[in-house]
């Protein structure tokens, strides 16, 4: 390895696993009750047991891992029966066009728009009362319900677009398309080949992914604020409150429920393999009918289920953001204006500038410090590959808190630098996996004819290589971008006061009742990664027109 | 007046030679074959002679231009240029900029336009300059795939099965014009082919089952 090649290596690995393990080590140690600076040294179990005895806390560590579970498995049927229905296929083709854009949107800002088309004054129910003649809005509320119900719903449709992009990839590269095709053409009906032929091979494929999803579904905390329950809360939500207790001896009992939640979820994602290996054996094992209509139709309502809540919560949120006045049960505003922008635009414009300084930063140094892993060290070893999953296996409130206190230590202050440090370990991720697939399609002929030409290894990478990866790069900015936008915990813990992004003013703005203020903060929260999509989507298919020609 | 010379030359997947030593050479504005079934290590020989094995794979043996062990230059500074069965122009760039691309920094401007207009008219090109390679024929894109490789005013010349996919009319235009335009360069060439008509009248080494013989 040469001396730029081993410095990207260290340089990658130093911004991705230091603040993880001294993260995960900062919260091991007040748990069992050392936390100097509080002057608390007494090591020992006393803090779990203050832990255990906390009011609901275990309703909330089982509300946890039920609206968690539900949230999981109910996306995960979804995407299998839009796959199981020819998704890969392209049979959704209105559904697969908006996929990138509906997973680009942040998580509380696509709760937000679906929390407010689910309550009291949505618009179903508007629909409802114009229909029977009611002036009132319904007494019944559809979210933040005790059981977790909304919560559930919101995570798992929002978690459907990124199982169905996964799986896409995995269908490409396991070439699963002309196999179903044979079986298909052996007379298997659809259900028939899809689960003997296709889930046997793309869920051990899907097993990351998933536990992503399942990890996140039960360690979220800013979704769980907007949507879930509040007495009791989610366990996340729990802790997270317990870390910004004005006691400041709670946060050892925050770290003891931030450890807690890091077992849940490593039992859960244990409990999963497990799960999947008992799928792939029924899988192959059981009689499929040749069809099943009922779930042709389930497919397709499900479909439009997830396009409706996307574009009806963005609709409603743009509505509300201009919306003057807009009683009960009218479909839309009587009058519409701008006074909320303009009134809240000394909260939303700095919030603005924040999110952009540091989702571009983090966004780039990813990128950076991708390519230069690529380039000088090549695709990561096999060993090595599960690390990139560890941010996102470990629930935010089980590592997050105490890392910007350690940076300050550095000299890396709270403010831009944390922040930025902290959204690397979100972004570094999904920029790696996205461009390793990028580099893996691309023919590496073209960069060994420049050489053969006589060229330097830089000016082939900077005419050729590059140039052939503009798109990708392009992509892969995006991705990281929209993922920093998303960033709630990992922003605020690490601004301390000092700096606030659209999503931390959002969240906080929905805890309030002005509907309008909420709805000019989630639709920017919306728009800024959309906008972002655009522009290098633009920029891609700029790049890209040699491919069209 | 260049020449391109193989001494001793083998390749081996840890202990295992994958044929035996081979030495040859190829004069000036000859062109040399190289036949034998798929599989026999024809490319491995052409990848060791640019200084592109992969890693599992170790070269011997001295490859030799003008004289000059090249054996232990990177591969860009070897001075060997490449025509393959597929082209690999650069998708992303037109015909004009395929071909600027591979000049010598060193060369002014003026004469590196000249150069490229020259070269275009000769192969019956010329006004295809604006065209990506996506919008050229099989044909024409082969012919741009060996102007560009003159372009980098190479020393010595492999050409890897260039005219297989090629129909046979073609063919025997391509393989006319592209073994004229060598040897009016003076440039010595290694041919690899499985077809006899490629190598018709020419200096033909065939390598079966690890063991090289004289065609």
């Amino acid at each position: 390895m040469n001396v730029p090649a081993r410095l990207f290596s260290s340089l990658f690995w130093a911004a991705f696993l230091l603040p993880i393990i001294s993260g995960v080590v900062l919260t091991l140690l007040p748990a069992f009750g050392w936390l100097p600076v509080l002057n608390q040294q007494q090591l020992g179990w006393h803090i779990w047991q203050q832990l255990f005895i906390q009011p609901s806390f275990w309703a909330a560590s089982g509300l946890t891992w039920w609206s968690g579970w539900l949230a999981t498995l109910a996306s995960l049927f979804i995407a299998a029966l839009l796959l199981q229905y020819g998704f890969a296929q392209q049979r959704f083709a209105l559904l697969s066009r908006w996929l990138s854009a509906m997973l680009a949107v942040p998580h509380a800002a696509y709760a937000l728009g679906l929390f407010a088309l689910l309550a009291a004054t949505g618009w179903p129910a508007r629909i409802w009362a114009l229909g029977s003649g009611e002036q009132l809005p319904p007494q019944i509320a559809l979210t933040q319900d005790p059981y977790g119900l909304s919560l559930a719903l919101t995570l798992a449709l929002r978690e459907v677009p990124f199982l169905l992009l996964m799986a896409l990839a995995a269908f490409r590269t396991l070439n699963l398309a002309p196999l179903l095709r044979q079986a298909r053409l052996l007379g298997y009906g659809e259900p028939q080949a899809f689960w003997p032929v296709v889930v046997p091979q793309l869920l051990p494929v899907l097993r990351w992914p998933i536990m992503v999803v399942l990890a996140y579904n039960l360690g979220v905390v800013d979704v769980a604020l907007i949507t879930g329950p509040s007495l009791p809360p989610t366990l996340a939500v729990m802790v997270h409150q317990w870390f910004v207790d004005p006691d400041l001896t709670m946060r050892l009992v925050a770290a003891a429920g931030g450890i807690w939640l890091t077992l849940m979820i490593m039992l859960a994602c244990a409990l999963w393999w497990g799960i999947e290996k008992l799928i792939i054996a029924i899988c192959m094992t059981r009689q499929w009918p040749r069809q099943t209509f009922g779930f042709a139709w389930l497919a397709k309502l499900s479909s439009i289920l997830l396009l409706t809540a996307w574009l009806l919560g963005a609709a409603w949120l743009l509505f509300w953001a201009f919306a003057r006045r807009w009683r009960f049960p009218d479909l839309w505003p009587e009058q519409w204006q701008l006074r909320s922008w303009l009134r809240t635009s000394s909260d939303w414009w700095p919030a603005l500038v924040d999110t952009l300084v540091v989702g571009v930063a983090s966004a780039t140094l990813a990128l950076v410090l991708v390519i230069g892993l690529l380039e000088g060290v090549g695709q990561l070893k096999r060993w090595q590959r599960p690390l990139l999953f560890v941010p996102l296996i470990l629930p935010q409130v089980g590592f997050l808190f105490f890392v910007p206190g350690m940076l300050a230590r550095i000299g890396i202050g709270y403010g831009y630098g944390a922040a930025i440090t902290l959204h690397l370990l979100f972004v570094l991720p999904y920029s790696y996996l996205l461009l390793e697939r990028a580099y893996l399609s691309l023919n590496l002929q073209y960069e060994q004819h420049a050489l053969l030409l006589s060229k330097s290894r830089w000016r082939a990478l900077w005419r050729v290589k590059w140039p052939l990866l503009a798109p990708a790069f392009a992509s892969v900015f995006a991705v990281g971008f929209s993922v920093s936008v998303a960033q709630y915990l990992a922003t605020l813990y690490a601004s301390a006061g000092r700096i606030e992004t659209i999503t931390t003013l959002t969240v906080s703005a929905a805890g309030g009742g002005d509907r309008r203020l909420i709805a000019v903060f989630a639709l920017l929260q919306w728009l800024l990664p959309f906008l972002v999509f655009l522009v290098m989507a633009w920029v891609s298919h700029w790049r890209s027109r040699w491919q069209r020609a | 007046m260049h020449s391109l010379e193989l001494q001793n030359v083998t390749t081996r997947i840890g202990e295992q030679a994958l044929f035996s030593a081979v030495s040859l050479t190829v004069a000036a504005s000859e062109v040399v074959a190289v036949m034998g079934p798929s599989g026999v290590g024809k490319s491995t020989l052409l990848n060791h002679i640019l200084g592109m094995l992969p890693a599992d794979i170790t070269g011997e043996g001295s490859v030799l231009l003008d004289g000059v062990d090249i054996g232990k230059l990177n591969t860009e500074h070897r001075g060997i240029g490449l025509v393959a069965q597929d082209d690999w122009l650069f998708p992303h760039m037109t015909v004009w900029q395929n071909l600027k691309f591979a000049q010598p920094k060193s060369m002014n401007r003026q004469d590196g336009q000249a150069q490229i207009t020259q070269y275009l008219s000769e192969a019956g090109l010329l006004g295809l300059e604006k065209h990506l390679p996506s919008q050229l024929s099989g044909g024409q894109r082969q012919r741009v795939a060996v102007l560009r490789m003159l372009m980098a005013q190479p020393k010595a010349v492999l050409l890897d099965e260039p005219f297989s996919k090629l129909d046979q009319q073609l063919r025997r235009d391509f393989r006319h014009w592209c073994f004229s335009v060598l040897a009016e360069r003076s440039l010595p060439a290694l041919l690899v082919s499985h077809d006899p008509q490629d190598v018709a009248g020419l200096r033909c080494w065939q390598l079966d089952k690890g063991d090289w013989h004289h065609a």
